[in-house]
Parts: C-alpha cells; sequence; structure tokens
C-alpha cells in the first residue's frame, strides 16, 4: 500500500514530466524543419504529400510522438507551397486504432490515469491541448484526404473525421470500443455525430449513435464518410481523388475550406470541443460499478491485454449474422 | 406587370407559378431575372388569394446557374479579381445577393421548386431556398464554383447536407443526380420524370388544403417561428459569414498562379462554352 508520501512523489514526477512536456517541449516537439519522423513517414510527390502514420506493430495506436509527427508533417506540408493535398494513411494492416493505452504515465495521448490527480486547471489545458490537435487538422489550410483500412477506432475516428475527405476499403472497420460516442467529445464533434455530420436529429445521426462498430460500406451510406471502394483499390481511388483536389490552386481552396468551416463553427464546433473537455473531466471522476470494466484497475491487475478482453465482453454486444 | 425574364402565372386553387424564361440560355439567371424574380415574389406576397409559389423551369432545364457570360458590374457574376473596382461597390452587390437569397428563403408563403434537367450552381441556391423542392430523378446538382475559384456564397449546404457530402460537393464541383440529391437532404423528394408536375401539384394542393385548419395566418406564423429557430441555430450568422468570404474569394488580389486555369481569360480567349469546357476538363477526366 503506497504511503501518502510516495502518492504525493508520484504526483509531483507526473506533474514535472507534464510541465516540461507541454512548457518547453511542445513547440519544438511539432517543430517540422530539419525533423527526422520516428512515427510517420512523409512522403511527397508533385502536389500531393503523404502522411503514413508508422506504429504498425501498434495498429498505428497514438502516442505523442505519433500526434507530433503527424502535426509536425501536416505543418510541413502546409508550409510547402508546392503541395496541395495532404493524404493521411496507415502503415500495416490498420488505419489506427485509437489512443495508445499502453504510453507511459507522462503521455497526454490517453487517458490520464486518475490515481495521478490532476487538477482541473491541469485538466482543462490538457484537453484544450488536445482538442487543439484536432482543430489544427480540421483548419490544415491544404485539402487533407484520410485513406482508412482496417480498424479505424476511437482517436482515429477523430482523425478522419477532421479530414475533409475520407475514403475507406469496404471491409474498415469504424467504432469506438467501450464509449458512447456522445462522450468521446471528439468524435461527437468531429465527423461522427451532431449536427456537423448530419443535419440534427436526423435518422441517419441516431442509426449510427446505437451502432458500436460499422463497416465502411455502411460509413460511406451513412454519409459519415465519402466513399467506400473494394481494399485492392483503396490506393486508386485515393490517388483519384487527391488529383482532382490538387487541381484547384492552393489560395482559392484555403478560401472555401474556411467557408465550410466557418459554418462548422457557427453551429457550435468550438462549444463542442470545450463540452468536450467538461464531459471528458467528468468521466475521472466517475464510480464503477462492480459489473463493469474499469480501464485502471483491470489494466492493473490484468495488463492491457486483459483489459481489451473484459471490455470486449462487456461493451461489444453479440450480433446475430442472420444471413449464414 | 410584365416581366422580361420569367412569366407569373396564377392559377386558380390559390397557386401562383413562377417560369424562368430564358430557355435558350437553359435559364441561366442574369442581373434582370434576378430582379423579376424578386418583383414577381413580391408582388404575390401582396395577395392573400395566393398561399403557395411554384417555381420552376422553361425548356431543358430549371436552370444551369449565374450567367457567365456577363461582366463587372454584374451583381450574379462574381468580378474578375484583375479588373479594380472599389471595396463599397462589392460589398454592396454581395449584400444584393446575399439578402436576395434570405428573401426566398424567408419568403412568408410556401415554395415549391419543380426541378427537372440541370440545377447548378445560382439554379440549385433557388431549389434549397425554397421549402420545398421536387426534382426528377435524373435532374443534375451541383455547384462547380471552386472550378473557377470561387466560393460558394450559400451556407445551406453544410446545413442541409451535413459537412462531409457539402465538403465533397464543393470542393470537387461534382455533380449528383435527383435521386442521390434527395438521399443526402439536399432536396425534399425526386421523381420520375414523368410524374414531376402530377407530384408537384399534388404537394401544392396538399399544402393548400391543410393550411385552412390554421386559416392563412398559420402559415406566416410557422414561417417566423421556423425562421427563428434557425437563426438561433446560427443560420443568420452563417449567411454572413458565407457573404464575407465569398467577397473575399473574388477580392483576393494574388491573381491567378502559372498553369491556373483562369476563367476570366479563358472567356475571352475561348468564348464560353470552351471555356466551361476547358474548365470541367481534367476533373471530368478523373470521374468527377
Amino acid at each position: 500500500m503506497p504511503t501518502f508520501e510516495d502518492r504525493n512523489l508520484d504526483l509531483i514526477k507526473w506533474h514535472t514530466q507534464y510541465q516540461k512536456n507541454q512548457c518547453e517541449e511542445a513547440y519544438e516537439k511539432m517543430v517540422s524543419e530539419g525533423r527526422e519522423y520516428r512515427a510517420i513517414i512523409y512522403e511527397k510527390k508533385g502536389r500531393i504529400a503523404k502522411i503514413s502514420l508508422n506504429r504498425p506493430e501498434k495498429s498505428n495506436a497514438l502516442n505523442d510522438a505519433l500526434y507530433c509527427d503527424l502535426l509536425a508533417g501536416l505543418g510541413e506540408a502546409a508550409r510547402d507551397d508546392d503541395v496541395r493535398v495532404v493524404v493521411i494513411k496507415g502503415a500495416g494492416r490498420s488505419f489506427c486504432a485509437g489512443h495508445d493505452l499502453s504510453s507511459p504515465p507522462g503521455d497526454e495521448s490517453p487517458p490520464i490515469d486518475p490515481k495521478y490527480h490532476p487538477t482541473v486547471r491541469d485538466f482543462f489545458q490538457f484537453e484544450r491541448r488536445r482538442c487543439q490537435k484536432y482543430e489544427d487538422i480540421i483548419n490544415c489550410p491544404k485539402a487533407t484526404i484520410a485513406q482508412v483500412h482496417g480498424y479505424c477506432i476511437g482517436a482515429g475516428e477523430g482523425i478522419q473525421a477532421s479530414c475533409d475527405i475520407t475514403i475507406a476499403a469496404e471491409d474498415a472497420q469504424f467504432g469506438t470500443r467501450g464509449f458512447d460516442r456522445l462522450t468521446m467529445g471528439i468524435t461527437a464533434m468531429g465527423g461522427t455525430g451532431a449536427p456537423h455530420v448530419w443535419p440534427g436529429g436526423s435518422e441517419r445521426y441516431r442509426a449510427f449513435r446505437i451502432l458500436p462498430e460499422i463497416s465502411g460500406e455502411d460509413a460511406a451510406e451513412l454519409s459519415l464518410i465519402n466513399k467506400a471502394v473494394p481494399a485492392d483499390r483503396l490506393e486508386e481511388e485515393v490517388d483519384r481523388w487527391a488529383k482532382a483536389l490538387s487541381l484547384i490552386p492552393n489560395e482559392r481552396f484555403a478560401i472555401a475550406k474556411e467557408s465550410i468551416n466557418s459554418t462548422l463553427d457557427i453551429t457550435g464546433l468550438g462549444n463542442a470541443f470545450r463540452n468536450h473537455y467538461n464531459i471528458h473531466l467528468a468521466i475521472q471522476f466517475v464510480r464503477f460499478r462492480s459489473d463493469e470494466t474499469n480501464l485502471y484497475k483491470t489494466r492493473r491487475d490484468k495488463g492491457l491485454k486483459g483489459f481489451v478482453q473484459t471490455r470486449s465482453m462487456h461493451a461489444t454486444p453479440t450480433l446475430k449474422d442472420d444471413s449464414k | 406587370m410584365n416581366y422580361e425574364t420569367i412569366i407569373l402565372g396564377k392559377k386558380e386553387k390559390r397557386v401562383a407559378e413562377i417560369t424562368l424564361n430564358r430557355p435558350d440560355k437553359l435559364n441561366a439567371i442574369n442581373d434582370v431575372m434576378m430582379k423579376d424574380i424578386k418583383a414577381a415574389l413580391e408582388e404575390v406576397e401582396k395577395d392573400t388569394d395566393i398561399w403557395v409559389v411554384v417555381i420552376k423551369g422553361m425548356g431543358k432545364a430549371f436552370s444551369v446557374g449565374e450567367d457567365l457570360t456577363l461582366k463587372w458590374p454584374s451583381d450574379v457574376m462574381t468580378p474578375n479579381p484583375k479588373e479594380r473596382w472599389y471595396l463599397s461597390e462589392l460589398w454592396e452587390s454581395e449584400l444584393r445577393k446575399s439578402n436576395f437569397w434570405q428573401y426566398i428563403y424567408n419568403y412568408p408563403k410556401f415554395t415549391i421548386a419543380q426541378i427537372h434537367g440541370h440545377c447548378l450552381g445560382w439554379g440549385c441556391f433557388l431549389a434549397m431556398v425554397c421549402r420545398t423542392s421536387i426534382a426528377s430523378e435524373d435532374a443534375l446538382f451541383g455547384d462547380p464554383s471552386i472550378r473557377a475559384g470561387f466560393t460558394s456564397l450559400n451556407p445551406l449546404w453544410t446545413w442541409k447536407i451535413g459537412v462531409r457530402k457539402a465538403r465533397e460537393l464543393l470542393f470537387t464541383g461534382k455533380y449528383v443526380n435527383g435521386k442521390e440529391a434527395a438521399r443526402l437532404g439536399l432536396i425534399t423528394m425526386a421523381v420520375p420524370e414523368n410524374e414531376l408536375m402530377e407530384k408537384v401539384a399534388l404537394a401544392a394542393e396538399t399544402h393548400v388544403l391543410g393550411t385552412p385548419i390554421g386559416g392563412y395566418d398559420s402559415q406566416s406564423f410557422e414561417m417566423v417561428f421556423m425562421r427563428t429557430t434557425f437563426d438561433i441555430a446560427g443560420l443568420a450568422t452563417a449567411w454572413g459569414y458565407a457573404t464575407n468570404i465569398h467577397a473575399l474569394s473574388a477580392i483576393q488580389r494574388r491573381g491567378f498562379e502559372p498553369g491556373e486555369f483562369d476563367f476570366f481569360e479563358a472567356r475571352e480567349r475561348l468564348g464560353l462554352k470552351r471555356a466551361i469546357a476547358e474548365r470541367d476538363r481534367p476533373f471530368k477526366e478523373l470521374g468527377f
């Protein structure tokens, strides 16, 4: 049993790391000039830049390093006058499996372990930075296309939702595991819910809210994404869209994009982000019932894999497939 | 009153009909037509015997949108960025346009757009600002402004079809047919071409028959109520933003990058028809 002092020491350590990450390194972390990317691959071909999320062994789960590399890559593309379109895709079997829940405690990307007792001030700052990352993608002045295959879960959905266009493989899997889409503020805000994607209260919006996981094909049908194609034609289809968008000069595109994004703001995008801070903070204070899955406790007792197993038993309903 | 570019017909049963009447130009909207539409609607507005207004196009199409042969000064055609005009001229023109669309959107009588053939750019706006829009399944909807470098003046795209599809349509300038437009929520419904007139007449009649329940006055009440709700949700601000950004897209003086398609230059060099073909060619080659 850790003493109060031990816990306090942990907190101080975490706090120091946290301040250091954010205040001293944050800017440096996203600087793209002369940067050696570790977690992404940045390729440029004519007017099209491609950013591959490159942690295939973790299904491209997002940790701080990957986020920073991704934003630095976007920054590089944004500043490069030759580039008109940025394609974001995943190396390996999947697009992105969401937050890397095995990240060390100092990382901001996954939910922070409540045992560190971050203050409300810390928390809001941290949430603001996290949401800022999505807003940076939304406000990238170049056209952004997400090329989705395999899993696109949780924060991965947030990334694709922040892109202008999403093309997915028909068998790609979109979903949030064990979270309601509404409480996942970013997903609710960005692309996968709310009036920003569908006119408010539409049946399509409702339909999506109650489906735990949907295929690329269904997502296209629901207008959650723009198009779904067979997996082997994905690359080709994305190239077609990228070429079309690359016909529009940078200056013109930036204004057109601003026009749509301003409508998003008016309909409450900024407020949705703020709402997200609160909801996420509230989640930290949740008291779990005995039959519910507690990430931190289960991870401590059974390890991350154990947690994922337990969660899937609780969170994923068994769907009967009548077609078989 | 007689109109130059439209026909205002009043029918029995409380329905008026505005027919865009430039069939040789596929009902392209010019400044005169803009004024005519507004004047006709104002005329009908005062007539308490009319409860429903149907807007439709003469000839092969509903409307192909703004008349691209026009030159500044014109409210319809966005000016060439290389021309030098005063800011006040630009803003006044932008406000006139924005107020024109908002006037129809907020029109106190029930409006129905009856769409066949092409329904592009401003033609599509006209369909979008009507309260109900019924189209034939093979009608074509879209706004190719971006291909000539302009943004859309109309914030309703995002409101009607959601951000994903709004981006897709406005960033690539692609067209969708009536069936897909109905699925996306851009229009109310799509029907086979031969049933179009019948369905519109039915919708008008249904409204006329339904209205007496609350009386003619209930119509305007409903309108004001609906408008207020949308304005609270931010639509009024969105109109303002869209107007400002549209002005910006016309005014930005950086000019054209090398190799960039310059619509005004192409129109001068090739004539309108070939300039439009030139504008669409690279997109068509990619299947958009």
